[in-house]
């Protein structure tokens, strides 16, 4: 008996049928709907990447005095670089599983994922997508501020001479400040210069470039409003 | 008889697409369709493995019994041909890694197999005379199966199969450049081979 009909016997007794088509359908559709949710996902990820570097804070080169190159190192939003990377990479895979994605070579197939994920990225972030995503990341994601460079974050170092918080009372000299931590400051503000219009208010939220004195004791060189950012020598609203 | 005989003239003048879509209606279509393609695909697991006779023949059965089973994501827009030569390269790869095979033997079946393929590579191997040619080809059957399975399957396809790049490029799910760079780099391989076994 020659294989063709060992094989013809065996459908026959076994009752073999051919697969139905919904089970290709489903898989084909499956990896399509996989795919349109990677470069979504991918595009907010640029989205947020975007936001994090546009919406970062010069002011704090020049308090830090860092040179341009170690400071743009510090600031790049690695967590979203590699995020992007990797959904990019998993584009390139997937689509190399469907029915006719073998045709195409992988750089093909990675460079177009990226224009697409980057276009639809850049729409997203016109509309400010960038916000709400990384305020959610960093409750959402584990040791996320270990990983990217908050605003917040950045202003609550006075070790370095970088302190922000809320005015909470001005007496004769100087001002009191609760920080983001919830400490209180007393804040020494001799020959301080007041940027942007940022004012001595109670209830102001500031960010302070100076001296760490001692226990809670800061010495104010600049002070900013909070949600200032000083971009291109000018003073642009977040 | 002769309805028997008008329904295999039929049969015949059947593409093999044709033979699919009545495969599907009528499963008893199928052995049809089988019996065209039975003595190519053995001969392609052997050239592929090495293997033959009740290991050769259990490969094809599972690529054909695969085939049938998934007639129903046959791609239209795919030759049926290259279409069954990637389930049974899938197949035997696997059965291969199911019996932990890296390399493969060719046996010399004493067929005009290996001066075909001295004849299409010794060309590139730059080997001139006859004489040569009938040594080299022995060597280069050797020579075949010290290489990766991706090269060796690339060869295969393309010079004993006989299989254009566009179908070489269905059957092994490669971009068509790809292909070509393929056999390109199987063929500079093949010949450092051929080289270290003290042949050129």
């Amino acid at each position: 008996m020659d294989v063709s009909q060992k094989v013809q016997q065996l459908i026959k007794e076994e009752q073999k049928k051919p697969l139905p088509s919904w089970i290709f359908l489903v898989r084909e559709t499956a990896c399509g709907l996989a795919l349109v949710v990677l470069i979504v996902v991918s595009s907010i990820a640029i989205c947020t990447a975007v936001f994090l570097v546009h919406d970062h804070d010069w002011a704090v080169r020049e308090a830090t005095h860092e040179s341009y190159a170690r400071h743009i190192l510090g600031m790049l939003p690695y967590f979203w670089l590699a995020a992007i990377v990797f959904l990019i990479g998993f584009v390139g895979l997937l689509f190399k599983q469907m029915r006719h994605g073998y045709i195409y070579r992988r750089s093909e197939i990675i460079i177009g994922g990226s224009v697409v994920a980057v276009i639809f990225g850049a729409v997203l972030a016109t509309f400010n997508c960038g916000v709400p995503v990384e305020k959610i990341a960093a409750d959402v994601v584990p040791a996320y501020e270990a990983m990217v460079e908050r605003q917040e974050e950045v202003w609550n170092r006075p070790e370095k001479g970088l302190l922000s918080g809320q005015i909470q009372a001005t007496p004769e000299s100087g001002f009191t400040l609760i920080d983001r931590r919830q400490v209180n400051w007393a804040v020494q503000d001799n020959g301080v210069v007041w940027n942007c219009n940022s004012s001595e208010q109670t209830g102001s939220q500031v960010k302070l470039v100076g001296d760490f004195l001692e226990d809670h004791s800061f010495r104010a060189e600049e002070v900013w409003p909070w949600e200032v950012v000083f971009r291109n020598v000018r003073c642009e609203r977040r | 008889m002769t309805s028997e005989r008008s329904t295999e003239s039929k049969i015949v003048t059947l593409t093999d697409e044709e033979l699919v879509m009545e495969s599907k209606k009528n499963g008893e279509m199928f052995i049809h369709l089988m019996r065209r393609y039975e003595p190519k695909l053995l001969r392609y697991v052997r050239r592929l493995s090495g293997l033959d006779g009740p290991d050769g023949e259990d490969i094809l059965q599972n690529s054909f019994l695969k085939t049938y089973q998934h007639l129903n994501d046959f791609d239209q827009q795919l030759k049926f041909s290259s279409w069954i030569y990637r389930i049974t390269r899938n197949e035997t790869i696997d059965y291969l890694r199911k019996r932990k095979v890296k390399t493969v033997s060719l046996d010399d079946d004493g067929n005009d197999e290996n001066f075909k393929l001295a004849e299409t590579l010794a060309s590139d191997l730059d080997v001139a005379r006859e004489v040569e040619r009938e040594i080299l080809g022995d060597k280069i059957r050797r020579a075949l199966t010290k290489l990766k399975e991706q090269y060796r399957t690339v060869l295969v396809l393309r010079y004993l199969e006989e299989k254009e790049y566009l179908e070489i490029a269905d059957i092994m799910r490669l971009p068509m450049g790809t292909v070509a760079t393929m056999i390109s780099r199987a063929k500079k391989q093949l010949q450092k081979v051929i080289i270290e076994m003290n042949i050129s």
